[in-house]
């Protein structure tokens, strides 16, 4: 069944990607994402030296900073930095620098639907500029429910208005082994099965969720092979230098 | 390709290309697909005894890497090397940098790092040259020492408790520089080498490549040593710097100086390692082909270089083999 968007895309299309890396020259990691129109700024700060007052200091702490377009800091951002806070220290490899702060802050430069997945996706690749050690890449999708009809994906913001619920999830990214064959496997379940984050929204059922995951799932693997490829690019630019 | 920010016709577009893949072709021969991702799994033979470092993990018994980077094999340890990381400090590494700070017996530079390092004022010679204990006097002239935003060589002595550099300036080759540009490149382009100080002959001009990517140019200072104690030389010596202070520097040494400087930029602007004598070559080149100082930032010397640098590279490589 056809699902009728108004910019003519098909229910699993994503909207064009576009990353760029280390555009602010002080900060320690920077990148920026967009899908379509919507635009976010990630800037990464650290290690730094000294951990918060309730924070485990045998663990490296991290700590997000989120800024909106426009208006003051209010409920909203902070549930934003919470959810982002625990996605990134569930990827991070905390014990690497015990004892420490990283920084990452998050500006909205135009919000037109799926915010918070671009912004994850922003934030992990101004991790990886920055060169914290983690241990996979998180790939952040958001899916919908609409009143009638199937799942989307990506929506834009009228969409998400009119939607009957939404879920933002983030995937591990797909594990490319330089060996040809084998691929990592947890517990008998290649861990591209693993959800790292699920923010929902609204009322759905436990189907439609579980097709949600499905849909999500796929679509992460092509935004991985983005970001692969996103990564290699640069990768094998800066091996020029010899 | 980078995204270089140069407005390039179509022609230089292409030799530009070209240039680049002909360097990638070959680098590509010493390491062929030694660069991850993160949680990428290292090809690593099991059964050998390894040592697993910076930027892995072990995942359910694969070695997989955690940072983006070029794998790097030494004896058993394996590693990722992030690319265009930060600079990563070392004790004995000889850096530049610029005060920003003049703190109770200590200067705070800027080298860009983290955390800006410390040069204590005992770390530091004093004027006269007598090996002595720092007075409350000393600490009050610190200012006529460095003052803010004064560029100084010095050289890492050790790294304090949190993360943070102590510098130390001893030897008569460090201390401030004047007379001259620093230029501000990124970190990974300058490597390790036994001489950071080049003293350029023809042009008369000192180049300090600094591991932190703070390069100085400027004119040749003669360093004296201070362990001489001549008392009928040093009342000559005073005089002599007095009138150094109010010569200008000639109209031919700054010509000099920001053609050297602009060499530094366009290597740095195409990504290759910085080494004194590829800077001299580049200079070499741009005076061979009569180009106008202003015109080596332009498009057509970019391409220049870098084809000149595939062709070196590709008879470097013809002769090893």
């Amino acid at each position: 069944m056809e699902v009728d968007r108004e910019d003519g895309r098909s229910q699993n299309q994503l909207r064009p990607l576009a990353c760029s890396r280390n555009i602010l020259h002080r900060a320690h990691g920077s990148a920026s994402w967009s899908q379509g129109d919507t635009k976010v700024l990630a800037a990464v700060y650290g290690p730094k030296a000294g951990t918060k007052k309730n924070e485990n200091p045998e663990k490296a702490c991290i700590e997000v900073i989120w800024k909106p377009k426009t208006g003051q800091i209010g409920k909203l951002e902070k549930e934003y930095e919470m959810i982002l806070k625990r996605t990134l220290q569930s990827i991070c490899i905390l014990t690497v620098n015990p004892n420490t702060t990283t920084s990452v802050i998050i500006q909205v430069v135009n919000d037109d639907g799926a915010l918070l997945p671009s912004a994850i996706n922003a934030a992990c690749m101004a991790l990886v500029d920055a060169g914290i050690p983690m241990r996979h890449l998180a790939v952040s999708i958001c899916c919908c429910v609409p009143r009638s009809g199937l799942v989307i994906l990506d929506p834009t913001k009228l969409e998400e208005q009119n939607m009957k619920a939404f879920a933002y999830l983030v995937f591990p990214n797909s594990v490319h082994s330089v060996l040809p064959e084998g691929s990592l496997s947890v517990q008998g379940e290649p861990i591209e099965n693993g959800v790292i984050t699920s923010v929902t929204h609204g009322v759905m059922s436990v189907d439609d969720y579980f097709f949600c995951l499905e849909r999500g799932r796929a679509a992460s693997t092509k935004l991985s092979d983005f970001l692969r490829r996103n990564l290699q690019h640069q990768s094998t630019d800066s091996s020029k230098a010899g | 390709m980078r995204g270089l920010q140069l407005p390039l016709s179509q022609t230089q577009r292409i030799r530009l290309q070209r240039a680049f893949e002909k360097l990638q072709s070959l680098s590509s021969k010493v390491n062929s697909d030694a660069s991850v991702t993160v949680a990428d799994t290292i090809p690593v033979n099991y059964e050998d005894a390894f040592l697993k470092g910076h930027g892995t993990t072990d995942l359910n018994g694969e070695l997989v890497a955690t940072v983006c980077g070029v794998v790097e094999r030494i004896n058993k340890l394996v590693y990722v090397r992030g690319l265009r990381a930060r600079y990563k400090p070392e004790v004995g590494d000889i850096i530049v940098g610029r005060v920003v700070e003049v703190a109770q017996k200590r200067w705070r530079l800027e080298i860009n790092f983290t955390q800006d390092a410390i040069l204590m004022l005992s770390s530091m010679n004093m004027p006269d040259g007598i090996q002595r204990r720092r007075t409350a006097l000393d600490e009050l002239n610190m200012r006529g020492i460095f003052e803010e935003n004064d560029v100084v060589c010095a050289e890492v002595r050790n790294f304090q408790h949190d993360g943070s550099l102590q510098l130390q300036a001893r030897s008569q080759k460090y201390g401030k520089l004047e007379k001259g540009q620093l230029l501000r490149i990124d970190p990974y382009l300058v490597k390790k080498s036994k001489l950071h100080f080049h003293h350029l002959e023809q042009f008369g001009i000192d180049l300090i490549l600094g591991r932190n990517g703070f390069i100085w140019v400027g004119e040749h200072v003669e360093t004296r040593d201070s362990m001489v104690v001549d008392q009928a030389n040093s009342s000559q010596q005073s005089m002599v710097l007095e009138e150094k202070d109010q010569t200008h520097i000639p109209l031919e040494m700054r010509q000099n100086i920001c053609r050297i400087a602009n060499a530094v930029r366009v290597l740095s602007t195409l990504g290759f390692s910085i080494d004194a004598d590829l800077i001299m070559e580049t200079v070499e080149l741009s005076s061979s082909l009569k180009i106008d100082i202003h015109d080596m930032l332009g498009s057509e010397f970019h391409v220049l270089v870098a084809e000149r640098e595939a062709e070196r590279r590709s008879l470097m490589g013809k002769r090893r083999r």
